[in-house]
């Protein structure tokens, strides 16, 4: 917790000093007032104020240190009121752990709240000391305490959400199951006013997955795996059974309910499983199971032998082809493949020319989906490989792929590719493709043994583009989509033209951003007019061989061989089509592979599909539901980044855009929803015209349909596009949430943007906890004078009567865990002018009438340590008793 | 290209008639070494080359169900026969690399033992410069068969005379 101050010194003495002069001769100086002009110079002098904190800050009503108020929140009875939004900072502990204080002994694990919440709302809560303080969120309902979802994790936040409209309790407490190295710690519980934080570390209990049953990973240490408690021989004897895997790789354990799930809690060292079922009056055996299976987890991922332990969730697909291995291909998944084939399966009309090593045209799982005019563009006869003789020394018409290498264990790379865009899909074997039945594809050959060159692949492009060749003619129907999982060489200007050309012209482009792990330029991939895919594992994280960059303008699954985070027994792998030419005869099959080569085809079907539900979409149209966001998932850095460039493919996503069709002529609003929670009253809406085509449209109309609800034009062009006010008047309304609807009309579409409002009479006053005032020596921050602060309606008051003339450093803060000290994460902190910039009071007479806010720090970094010096202050000993209980 | 091989090895084995073992004019033990397998992807718990000898059929059975954990559907590939009285296999992988293009083949088909040191001679091939190659990590390997010998490692030296890899024999 203590930070290295050494470092800090220089920057301190900065600041205080380049303010000193300042503060000094203004005697009191930003809001402070000299109380006695006429009289400086006479000692002691008064130094007073007031302190503010945010109106929607709240505290626990029974936190640890003695001095602050009481009152027990420890059951549905007793659970606090609070009122939406808030942000609240509170105190748990298990009995004997953590400081000596009010709850110490008899411990306070447990804090219940009562607050309304909308669908949707989240509710957040960071823990202060995550290190060695478990702690998990429960949401109930008010009326009857049914439990509703519960989130369980191990990292500094957990997340949960309102499922509805409604009242609800929300129980903030410790994991007190295992036995944790301190089990207390101050924290923040933000309602309505964060983001959700769902992340990998936390589970919720609304999650679709099988009660009982957990797949495990265990550390990489083959040393520590062998002792592992959970081992072969172990894992009966731990009280769950292994259904699958081995400690290798992922396993499955399961346990049943009753003396199982005992036996299991007993040997992870946990309490007896009893505590939910006896807080809540109408919970299921089914749920007590899922509960009883989230504190497992969360015990296993806290022991040293389990890298990751998670719930075997159940996923739902939409649709499901009846593909032979279509379960083991999780990266269409991944891309919400299945919701887009609800809305598009194909018509065959779509092609998709892979310039590849050729196609094995007679895979059975390809062969009805190829075109009958592919070509091999191969002109040198050195790298044709096991080409027929009387074929070889050139260009021809057949594009099978005979193989790269000369002795068979040929890679068959455009199988591959080709598999993933357009493998038969519904035909009871093999594998899907992205494009189900409404994409073929065009073989064309450019690769062979070792590669290929440039000349021979803008050739195939040329022709697929309907260009002019080498062949001497040209497809009756060009490819709509050019997929070049290839690279290699460097940049061309003769390339870059042709690409520009044919982006130009409406076709489609995509190709592999490259393997070798940084941000070098990879072409074709990097020119314009040509959309570039770095690839993502199992995880949606960045491969971990994936370029990436400024020219990187998609992510798609690559996968990642050396995992199977999905227990299937398979590599993580993108598994498509291919062959095995060793015996000297060529084995149609299907693998598993790895990288960029994989994650284009990707894009390529799916722009495939987009291209299916809407023929006209050209390369300009892609490329701007590219980069406003309508087919991606946004993954890294919002917006654009170097190594997703605009985000994750969603087919689903995707599918919606091209389905649209109007996206040259659309009204969009933003934003395209507005909760004015309890206290705003106002606010803008953005109307603009969305599409590449210029054409014309104009707002016809808007309206609203609540009596609370108005909108009118502000600044707005003859078409009726610009900004909007919306304003909502509580006046009249009843406690409670309000709905409303806002319509507009324009010439091309209808667009609603829903509104909620949420009326309390309660009168906000925020409260930010039991303050504690400090006056502090600038160049060593020690304590000089303290007292405590009187809170009234919402402000806290302070008033020091016997300061000495010098200059001072003013703070105050809370200390709910009673360790005292001020300032440590999960309480309150506050400074003179600001904690942002501290400045020195010179006193030299009394100063009365200062005034600054404090504010709850909060663990948004999942770190102990970030603490300043200045922000982390002994409260004096002699003026602050610790109870011992 | 399969059928000069094949003529060429069985001039050698002609040659050098049972047992395979003789001398060569620099005086150092020579043997014969067959290529039984090899391919693009192969799956390997390190992404660096390395060489494996196998000297058992159970290890065999082990890295064979190994290697064919990347692929599902299709026949099976039939695991090469050997003679693990009389034979051992050295198993070698390039590593992990890239984009494809990359490859392993046998260069010679003798393997020539000096001071209880084998060595075999591969063909370590990359890519040209300025290809265009596919953009899928490979990791190519190769599988030799060769007669157990009065050696106690085995180098793998590349068409450059480079040794690429030793590995020990227990």
């Amino acid at each position: 917790m203590k930070t290295d101050v050494t470092n800090m010194w220089p920057s301190v003495a900065l600041i205080v000093f380049s303010v000193m002069l300042v503060i000094a001769c203004n005697s009191g100086g930003g809001d402070g007032v000299p109380a006695n002009d006429d009289q400086p110079g006479v000692e002691p002098f008064i130094v007073s104020g007031t302190i503010t904190p945010a109106g929607i800050s709240a505290v626990d009503n029974d936190v640890n240190d003695p001095n602050a108020p009481f009152l027990a929140n420890d059951t549905f009875d007793q659970a606090q009121q609070l009122y939406f939004p808030v942000i609240l900072a509170g105190y748990v502990n298990l009995a004997g752990r953590g400081e000596t204080g009010r709850s110490f002994a008899i411990g306070d694990p447990h804090d219940f709240y009562r607050i309304t919440l909308s669908a949707g709302d989240s509710i957040v809560l960071y823990i202060a000391r995550p290190n060695d303080t478990d702690m998990d969120l429960y949401l109930y309902r008010a009326d009857d305490f049914t439990l509703v979802d519960a989130s369980t994790g191990t990292g500094a936040n957990v997340t949960l959400s309102a499922p509805n409209d409604g009242e609800f309790i929300v129980d903030v407490g410790i994991f007190s199951e295992a036995p944790t190295a301190t089990g207390a710690s101050s924290y923040n519980l933000i309602i309505g006013t964060a983001a959700d934080l769902s992340d990998l570390t936390s589970y919720r209990l609304s999650h679709e997955f099988i009660a009982g049953e957990i797949v495990v990973r265990f550390t990489d240490d083959e040393v520590i795996s062998s002792r592992a408690l959970f081992s072969d021989d172990k894992t009966r004897g731990g009280g769950m059974d292994r259904v699958g895997g081995e400690t290798s790789r992922e396993m499955l354990l399961s346990f049943g309910t009753g003396e199982q799930t005992r036996s299991v809690f007993e040997a992870l060292d946990l309490k007896p499983p009893s505590m939910v079922r006896a807080l809540s009056t109408s919970i299921s055996e089914a749920i007590q199971h899922k509960i009883d299976t989230l504190k497992v987890i969360k015990a296993l991922n806290r022991r040293f032998d389990i890298k990751k332990a998670a719930p075997n969730f159940i996923r739902q697909p939409f649709i499901e082809p009846n593909d032979k291995f279509f379960g083991l291909q999780w990266h269409y998944n991944l891309i919400h493949l299945p919701e887009a084939w609800e809305m598009i399966t194909g018509n065959d009309e779509v092609v998709v020319a892979v310039v590849d090593t050729g196609v094995l045209t007679k895979h059975p799982d390809l062969g009805a989906r190829l075109t009958s005019d592919g070509y091999d563009f191969i002109s040198d006869a050195g790298i044709e490989g096991n080409e027929p003789q009387e074929e070889r020394g050139g260009i021809d018409p057949n594009p099978d792929d005979p193989g790269d290498q000369s002795a068979g264990g040929s890679s068959f790379h455009g199988t591959h590719v080709a598999g993933t865009i357009a493998a038969d899909t519904d035909n009871a074997i093999g594998v899907a493709g992205v494009g189900w039945d409404a994409v073929r594809i065009m073989p064309l050959r450019s690769l062979g043994v070792g590669g290929g060159t440039s000349y021979d692949i803008i050739q195939a492009v040329r022709y697929a583009a309907g260009l002019p060749n080498d062949s001497g003619t040209i497809p009756a129907n060009p490819a709509d989509i050019i997929n070049l999982s290839l690279g290699g060489g460097g940049h061309s200007t003769v390339e870059q033209d042709l690409y520009q050309t044919i982006s130009q012209s409406g076709v489609i482009v995509v190709a592999a951003a490259g393997n070798e792990a940084n941000n070098q330029k990879s072409y074709p991939a990097a020119y314009d007019g040509v959309i570039s895919v770095s690839a993502v594992d199992y995880s949606s994280n960045l491969a971990y061989y994936s370029n990436f960059g400024d020219t990187i303008d998609i992510a798609a699954p690559g996968g990642d061989t050396s995992a199977d985070l999905n227990a299937d027994g398979y590599p993580d792998g993108v598994l498509s089509t291919t062959g095995d030419d060793i015996s000297g005869t060529v084995e149609m099959g299907y693998r598993f592979s790895q990288g960029t080569s994989m994650a284009a085809p990707h894009v390529a079907g799916v722009s495939a599909l987009m291209k299916a539900i809407w023929p006209e979409m050209a390369y300009s149209q892609f490329d701007y539901l590219l980069r406003n966001g309508l087919i991606t998932k946004d993954l890294g850095t919002p917006g654009k980044d170097e190594a997703f460039g605009y985000g994750l493919i969603d087919a689903q996503k995707a599918i919606l855009a091209a389905r649209g069709g109007t996206i040259p002529t659309s009204l969009s609003v933003s934003p395209s929803a507005i909760s004015f929670g309890t206290v705003l009253s106002t606010a803008t809406l953005r109307l603009a015209k969305s599409g590449v085509v210029d054409a014309a449209l104009s707002v016809r109309s808007t309206s609203d349909d609540s009596d609370w609800l108005t909108v009118f034009p502000d600044r707005v062009d003859g078409d009726g596009l610009g900004t909007y006010t919306v304003e909502v008047d509580r006046t009249g309304l009843a406690d409670g949430i309000y709905r409303g609807n806002i319509k507009f009309v324009s010439s091309s579409n209808t667009v609603d943007v829903p509104i909620s409002l949420l009326v309390s009479r309660n009168d906000r006053a925020g409260n930010a906890g039991y303050h504690y005032v400090l006056l502090l020596d600038p160049p060593t921050f020690n304590v000089k004078a303290q007292v405590e602060a009187t809170f009234d309606a919402g402000v806290y008051h302070f008033s020091f009567s016997d300061v000495p003339d010098g200059e001072y450093l003013l703070y105050a803060g809370s200390d709910l865990d009673n360790d005292f000290v001020v300032g440590d994460l999960g309480n309150a902190l506050g400074a003179y002018l600001s904690i942002d910039q501290p400045i020195v009071l010179g006193v030299d007479q009394d100063v009365v009438g200062l005034d600054f806010r404090t504010e709850f720090k909060i663990n948004l970094f999942d770190s102990e340590s970030f603490n300043h010096v200045s922000e982390y202050l002994p409260i004096q000993r002699n003026q602050k008793k610790r109870l011992k209980e | 290209m399969k059928h000069v091989w094949a003529v060429v090895f069985t001039l050698i084995s002609m040659f050098f008639a049972s047992g395979c073992r003789h001398h060569d004019s620099m005086g150092a033990k020579v043997f014969v070494v067959e290529s039984v397998y090899h391919a693009t992807h192969c799956l390997s718990n390190s992404i660096e080359a390395h060489a494996l000898w196998v000297d058992s059929l159970a290890e065999l059975q082990r890295l064979w169900e190994n290697r064919y954990r990347s692929r599902v559907g299709g026949s099976p590939i039939a695991i090469p026969e050997v003679d693990f009285n009389t034979q051992g296999l050295l198993w070698i992988h390039m590593g992990q690399q890239s984009t494809g293009g990359y490859a392993l083949a046998l260069a010679d088909p003798i393997c020539r033992v000096k001071n209880e040191i084998a060595s075999v001679s591969v063909n370590w091939i990359s890519p040209a410069s300025d290809a265009m190659v596919t953009q899928v990590i490979t990791s190519p390997c190769i599988l030799l068969k060769l007669p157990k010998g009065p050696f106690h490692s085995i180098q793998v030296i590349d068409q450059d005379g480079r040794v690429r890899l030793s590995e020990k024999l227990n």
